[in-house]
């Protein structure tokens, strides 16, 4: 899980540089015709959608954090009942 | 200077940032833009593969178990890999596009520039009534028909009859040709433009020679620091008056570094045209006259270019030397021409082609050569070509708007009002250097000055040499009749 949140993270840093790098690549340019207008709005398109795509990524990395963060409350709570039990905290699980 | 004279709606097309197709980029960008989209996508698409073999595990992991009251798994990744197909696919797609647009731009570009070497065909096609292929004009039926048609562009629409006759009367016949030609820019009778109209006149003067004169050291000046200074030399050579005495004159900027002479820079400015003579009678005759205008128009050999490689070497510009040429109206066209010439070519590295008020947009230039292009937009002369401003990496048009300096017929096209836009150019560049973030256009006049600064015809600090040279019509002698023989009865 540790690492699927170090993926993810790394994967929203990576979306939003390339999306930058799309950009920026757009900004050399000075679009101005019916077609590259179109392109333009296509453009537009992508570069939303990546930064949807690094928004949703850092999103699931926050929420697999607090999913950790979460489970390891229950896993304390499962050993504090077992101990309470007397029995073993796997009998619990 | 009142603000109606200024220099309005400077503008840049062609080289770094330009284009003729109306989208001011490169068509090597796009494909680079092209690639940096595929390259991104595949980039996103590796680390969201890695995304989901991880994320399969730590479900696997979960369903192992790690607590009996939380075996829920936040749903929010499923969004995150649903976003990614998106994205992926909208890559792709922009990458394509941008790839079919480069792909169009190109051909557009490849179909301009063969017209130039099927203007000919066009011509003979007109002479014989033939139809030739449609071009980007529409297609023309017979020269007849696009002479017929000029005339009418010209002489219905953009004169008044009182105007007419007084251009006739004052000799200005061409006035009206050049009307016409730019009396619905973009739409013209003629599909090679002023190039098929000059070519059939040229045929009817004689094919002529040049006598170089001996060159006249001028004045030494100090070296050019700006465009303005390189195009300044337009006005002092380039009278504009008929059968006037443009002179080439060649300027040597020397090296920085004493003693390097290698590294000297010669500008070589050429005059535009003195002689408006229909061809008969051709009274005053001169070589830069619409013979050399059809004649630089449509491909053929002309006295001025034909001369230039042998004006260059007796005014001292030794083989090998780095040469900019800096031409207005018909000196453009020649200078234009001269780039691809191949004896210009053998001797000399002719880095830059300077041009004011040409209708060069067809003549093609060798890739070593940079070809920057002033074209007022008030001008008729370079929309003669009746052809787009050229969108390839070694071709900028500066477009700009400016009355003319005076009230006369043709005041757009002077050359006065060039080295107005040169300066105005100028300072657009000072600006473009005193700012952290120039606009595109002006980082494209910053361009221009960049690359001429760094091939060394601009901001070196020397006093360069001046040299000028007549070019004049070679009289060929009348044939000697021989008396026939006396008889003696």
């Amino acid at each position: 899980m540790t690492a699927l949140i170090h993926a993810l993270e790394e994967q929203g840093d990576l979306i939003e540089q390339q999306m930058r790098v799309v950009q920026g690549r757009s900004l050399e340019m000075v679009w101005d015709s019916g077609a590259a207008r179109a392109m333009t709005r296509s453009l537009e398109d992508v570069v939303s959608h990546l930064a949807a795509g690094a928004r949703e990524a850092r999103v699931s990395a926050h929420e697999c954090r607090a999913y950790l963060v979460r489970a390891e409350e229950a896993r304390k709570m499962d050993d504090a009942n077992a101990a309470l039990l007397g029995l073993t905290p796997a009998v619990i699980r | 200077m009142s603000s109606d004279d200024a220099v309005a709606d400077l503008d840049l097309v062609g080289g770094k940032h330009g284009v003729g197709a109306k989208i001011l980029v490169q068509i090597e960008t796009l494909r680079a833009f092209a690639q940096t989209c595929l390259i991104s996508q595949t980039a996103i698409a590796d680390g969201r593969a890695r995304v989901l073999a991880l994320w399969e595990a730590a479900q696997a992991e979960n369903r192992a178990g790690m607590s009996r009251q939380f075996v829920t798994h936040p749903g929010h990744v499923d969004d995150f890999v649903a976003v990614g197909a998106t994205y992926d696919a909208g890559l792709t797609e922009l990458a394509r596009e941008i790839t079919t647009a480069a792909d169009a731009y190109e051909d557009t570009e490849r179909r301009n520039s063969s017209w130039e070497t099927s203007g000919y065909m066009y011509l003979l096609g007109g002479l014989l009534g033939d139809k030739p292929a449609t071009g980007q004009n529409g297609p023309i039926a017979s020269l007849g028909d696009g002479i017929t048609a000029w005339a009418q562009a010209s002489f219905v629409n953009t004169l008044d009859a009182q105007e007419r006759v007084e251009q006739v009367l004052d000799g200005k016949w061409i006035g009206w040709l050049l009307s016409g030609a730019a009396a619905k820019d973009g739409v013209n009778p003629s599909p090679m433009g002023l190039g098929g109209l000059f070519a059939s006149t040229a045929a009817w003067y004689r094919n002529r020679r040049a006598d170089i004169g001996d060159p006249v050291v001028g004045a030494a000046q100090p070296a050019p620091q700006g465009l303005a200074d390189l195009y300044g030399t337009l006005t002092r050579n380039n009278p504009g008056t008929p059968n006037s005495d443009g002179r080439v004159v060649v300027q040597r900027i020397p090296s920085d570094v004493p003693g390097d002479s290698e590294q000297d820079r010669y500008v070589v400015t050429l005059p535009g045209t003195s002689d408006w003579e229909p061809p008969f009678p051709d009274l005053e005759p001169d070589i830069r006259d619409i013979n050399a205008i059809g004649r630089g128009l449509s491909g053929m050999p002309s006295a001025e270019v034909d001369a230039l490689p042998s004006v260059l070497e007796r005014a001292g510009v030794p083989a090998g030397a780095t040469v900019a040429l800096v031409g207005h109206s018909l000196g453009g066209i020649n200078a234009a021409r001269a780039a691809a010439d191949p004896t210009m070519r053998s001797r000399y590295n002719i880095k830059h082609v300077l041009t004011a008020g040409s209708p060069i947009q067809r003549i093609p230039v060798p890739e070593q050569t940079t070809v920057t292009s002033l074209k007022n937009n008030l001008d008729i002369v370079p929309k003669g070509a009746a052809a787009p401003d050229p969108d390839v990496p070694n071709r900028r048009t500066i477009r700009f708007t400016h009355p003319g300096l005076t009230k006369e017929f043709l005041a757009p096209h002077l050359s006065p009002t060039y080295v107005e836009a040169a300066k105005a150019v100028d300072e657009r560049v000072a600006q473009a250097r005193a700012t952290a973030t120039p606009s595109a256009v002006d980082e494209g006049y910053r361009d221009i000055d960049d690359s001429l600064r760094k091939d060394g015809f601009l901001g070196r600090s020397g006093q360069m040499s001046v040299t000028e040279i007549d070019l004049k019509y070679h009289e060929q002698p009348m044939p000697v009749l021989t008396a026939p023989p006396t008889r003696h009865w």
